[in-house]
């Protein structure tokens, strides 16, 4: 079923089944928007949960049904720019500009896991790489890190990607090579730094 | 085929979206290129690790729906919009709005104009300089104005009598209106309780109500000790803690209405149910159970028999004011959406303060397409604004959004000849941050200028509030 045609139920209080399958539908994208705008996870599902809730109270305006998807995501970013404005984001601007480690998703609490043991201390270790990887992905260029944290939110094709971001499909393409070359690159950068400190101690 | 491009194809196979066509050929490049080998190892690796990475973050974002659907509370049914082939409007969409426009601005004029203020002599006192000082041991509050008579009585008992403007209340005391007499008690904690006509309350403690049957608009002010403000909506059995807030209730047998307008009230329903009700929104508690929850389409409306009181108490009255404003950002609203643009600058300056009112308002801010509307009316203000209006373009100044900043500075450029340095182009193109210097110039320069332009309010320009808000902590 289209979201015109979910939004044209919802409306006509035919069933909530309706609004759930949009927010269900849409939300990976919307917390995906709004964590590439903001760059803190955290923030970006509170801020997330409000556009939603946003999107829904305001559906009677929204004048083309098909259109719910970008107007929901527009709702998204200006929720986000309103609150970057508010809140001054200017030590996240900093730490980002001078490679900082307090940007970004250090509040991915998900990626903490227990060190006990040998073992653990290697997962210990994996769940520190991801964290430097999700701070790196918060690094990117913005258009680069729109489409990834979009094409990794969610399942979705490259054309639907193309819609989302008013580009072609060839440049989504484009953009997800660009930034996972740029993430290797930086990530052997950091394995190369880490040995060169294991040498220096042993 | 060269590197780049196999890159490119690199990626698409990773993500299933190679095109058939050009498998064989980004195979016979990899045969023959150990860099790009190295870059499909490379890529599969990020990929997976991308993928471990963003679980947690699908997760949490599953999670946020969850979080969506148990707060959100489906609307009744709407009429659908009209096909997009209908192109005759009907009566009501052509006419019925923009009436209903006029009629908020005679509603405006009739509250400030203060008709009824000749025809009747309040009963209490008029004003807070008339209250004087409390002298009952232990007082929860006293009576602030009052239209009409206004009976306390012991608890527990049946012996009513008449309370004097001023007069105290002590804990426990009950309080009632008869028709058509509205009154307010200031608490001894500095909130404000409105009691409409018809009204029976108890107040019960410092920061407890309760509400026998009627309406009571609660002006909540904030204690630093968080103690909670509460008030029990007695015949629904409904228990309501203000979290710094402002709101009404009105109270039928078995039946209970909440509207926020400021801030947000926990609600708890006999027990049985609870929920957080935030500004603009209303929620019907009946027979213990929550019955409708809701966005409430026009808040001074809904809580307009407040006007009579709050006009008492003076045109210098932030709460009035700010109800004020919020009556011309509806006009404004309105004009922007029920009239063609063409007839909203037929209107002339009269105009200018309905449309920045609604520029400055949340009115504006709500859905993507209130951004074009908002646009239009900052352009239109810019076209139709003479000379007093001047200070409200210099406010616009400070809006968060550029194409606002342009529109003003090209009518502030036009009216006074002045840029003070910046272009109007530079305005809408450069950060607010960026702009913060010239608005205070602007702010500086009115003030040596302003008695140049007779007609413009020197009041109506908010340089501290705006300037202080729009300036970064470090500069402030």
């Amino acid at each position: 079923m289209t979201d015109g045609q979910l939004v044209r139920q919802a409306l006509a209080g035919a069933t909530p089944a309706a609004y759930e399958t949009l927010v269900r539908r849409w939300a990976p994208r919307v917390v995906g928007v709004c964590h590439a705008r903001v760059g803190r996870a955290a923030a970006a599902e509170d801020l997330a949960q409000e556009a939603l809730l946003r999107g829904l109270r305001a559906l009677a305006t929204l004048s083309d049904p098909e259109k719910f998807g970008p107007w929901l995501c527009g709702i998204a970013s200006r929720t986000c720019l309103d609150w970057l404005k508010k809140s001054e984001r200017t030590e996240v601007s900093l730490s980002r500009l001078t490679g900082g480690s307090g940007s970004g998703s250090g509040d991915d609490g998900e990626l903490h896991v227990a060190a006990r043991g040998a073992d653990a201390a290697e997962r210990a270790e994996q769940a520190d790489d991801l964290r430097h990887l999700m701070a790196e992905v918060d690094r990117l260029p913005e258009p680069q890190r729109e489409a990834l944290m979009l094409y990794y939110y969610e399942d979705c094709t490259y054309q639907d990607l193309a819609q989302r971001l008013g580009v072609s499909a060839a440049t989504v393409n484009a953009r997800l090579t660009q930034a996972r070359m740029a993430l290797r690159e930086r990530l052997v950068d950091r394995q190369d730094g880490q040995d060169k400190d294991k040498r220096v101690r042993t | 085929m060269n590197c780049e491009q196999a890159n490119n194809l690199i990626g698409a196979r990773i993500d299933g979206e190679i095109d058939n066509g050009h498998v064989a050929a980004l195979d016979a490049h990899l045969a023959e290129c150990a860099a790009c080998r190295g870059v499909v190892e490379a890529m599969t690796a990020v990929d997976a690790d991308l993928t471990r990475a963003f679980a947690p973050r699908r997760a949490a974002a599953a999670a946020v729906a969850d979080r969506v659907l148990s707060q959100f509370v489906v609307p009744p049914a709407v009429p659908l919009p009209a096909p997009a082939t209908t192109v005759h409007r009907s009566w009501w969409a052509s006419w019925g709005k923009p009436l209903a426009a006029a009629a908020a601005g005679f509603g405006l004029a009739v509250l400030l104009m203060r008709p009824w203020n000749d025809t009747h002599t309040p009963i209490a006192g008029t004003g807070p300089s008339s209250v004087p000082a409390i002298t009952v041991a232990n007082p929860v509050g006293q009576l602030s104005l009052a239209t009409g008579a206004v009976y306390i009585c012991p608890p527990n008992s049946d012996n009513w009598r008449p309370l004097e403007s001023g007069g105290a209340v002590q804990a426990g005391m009950q309080v009632r209106t008869g028709p058509k007499v509205r009154c307010e008690f200031k608490l001894s904690d500095g909130s404000e309780v409105r009691l409409n006509a018809d009204t029976r309350v108890t107040l019960a403690a410092a920061r407890r109500v309760e509400v026998a049957s009627g309406q009571v608009f609660s002006s909540v002010h904030k204690q630093t000790d968080g103690a909670p403000f509460v008030v029990h909506a007695a015949p629904a059995e409904t228990t309501l803690t203000a979290l710094g807030t402002a709101f009404d209730v009105t109270c039928a047998p078995g039946k209970a209405t909440l509207t926020v307008v400021e801030g947000s009230v926990k609600v708890d329903a006999a027990g049985k149910q609870n929920d957080v009700v935030r500004g603009g929104e209303a929620l019907t508690v009946a027979d213990g159970h929550f019955a409708d929850k809701r966005q409430v389409e026009n808040l001074m409306r809904a809580t307009q028999w407040v006007d009579e009181i709050l006009v008492m108490k003076g045109r210098d009255n932030p709460e009035l004011a700010r109800r004020i404003d919020d009556i011309f950002a509806q006009l404004g609203h309105e004009k922007m959406w029920y009239m063609q643009a063409q007839e909203v600058r037929r209107l002339g300056d009269h105009c200018v303060i309905p449309l920045t009112r609604y520029i400055e308002s949340d009115r504006s801010k709500r859905t993507p397409d209130d951004e074009i509307k908002r646009r239009e009316a900052a352009r239109i203000v810019a076209d139709v604004a003479t000379t007093w209006a001047i200070p409200e373009l210099i406010n616009l100044l400070s809006d968060n959004d550029g194409e606002v900043r342009y529109a003003a500075a090209k009518a502030l450029q036009r009216l006074t000849g002045q840029s003070l340095g910046r272009r109007p182009e530079e305005w809408r193109d450069q950060s607010l941050m960026s702009c913060n210097n010239t608005i205070a110039q602007w702010h500086a320069w009115w003030e040596q200028n302003k008695s140049h332009f007779p007609g413009a309010d020197p009041d109506s320009v908010k340089p501290v509030e705006l300037f202080k808000a729009a300036v970064p902590k470090d500069k402030a």
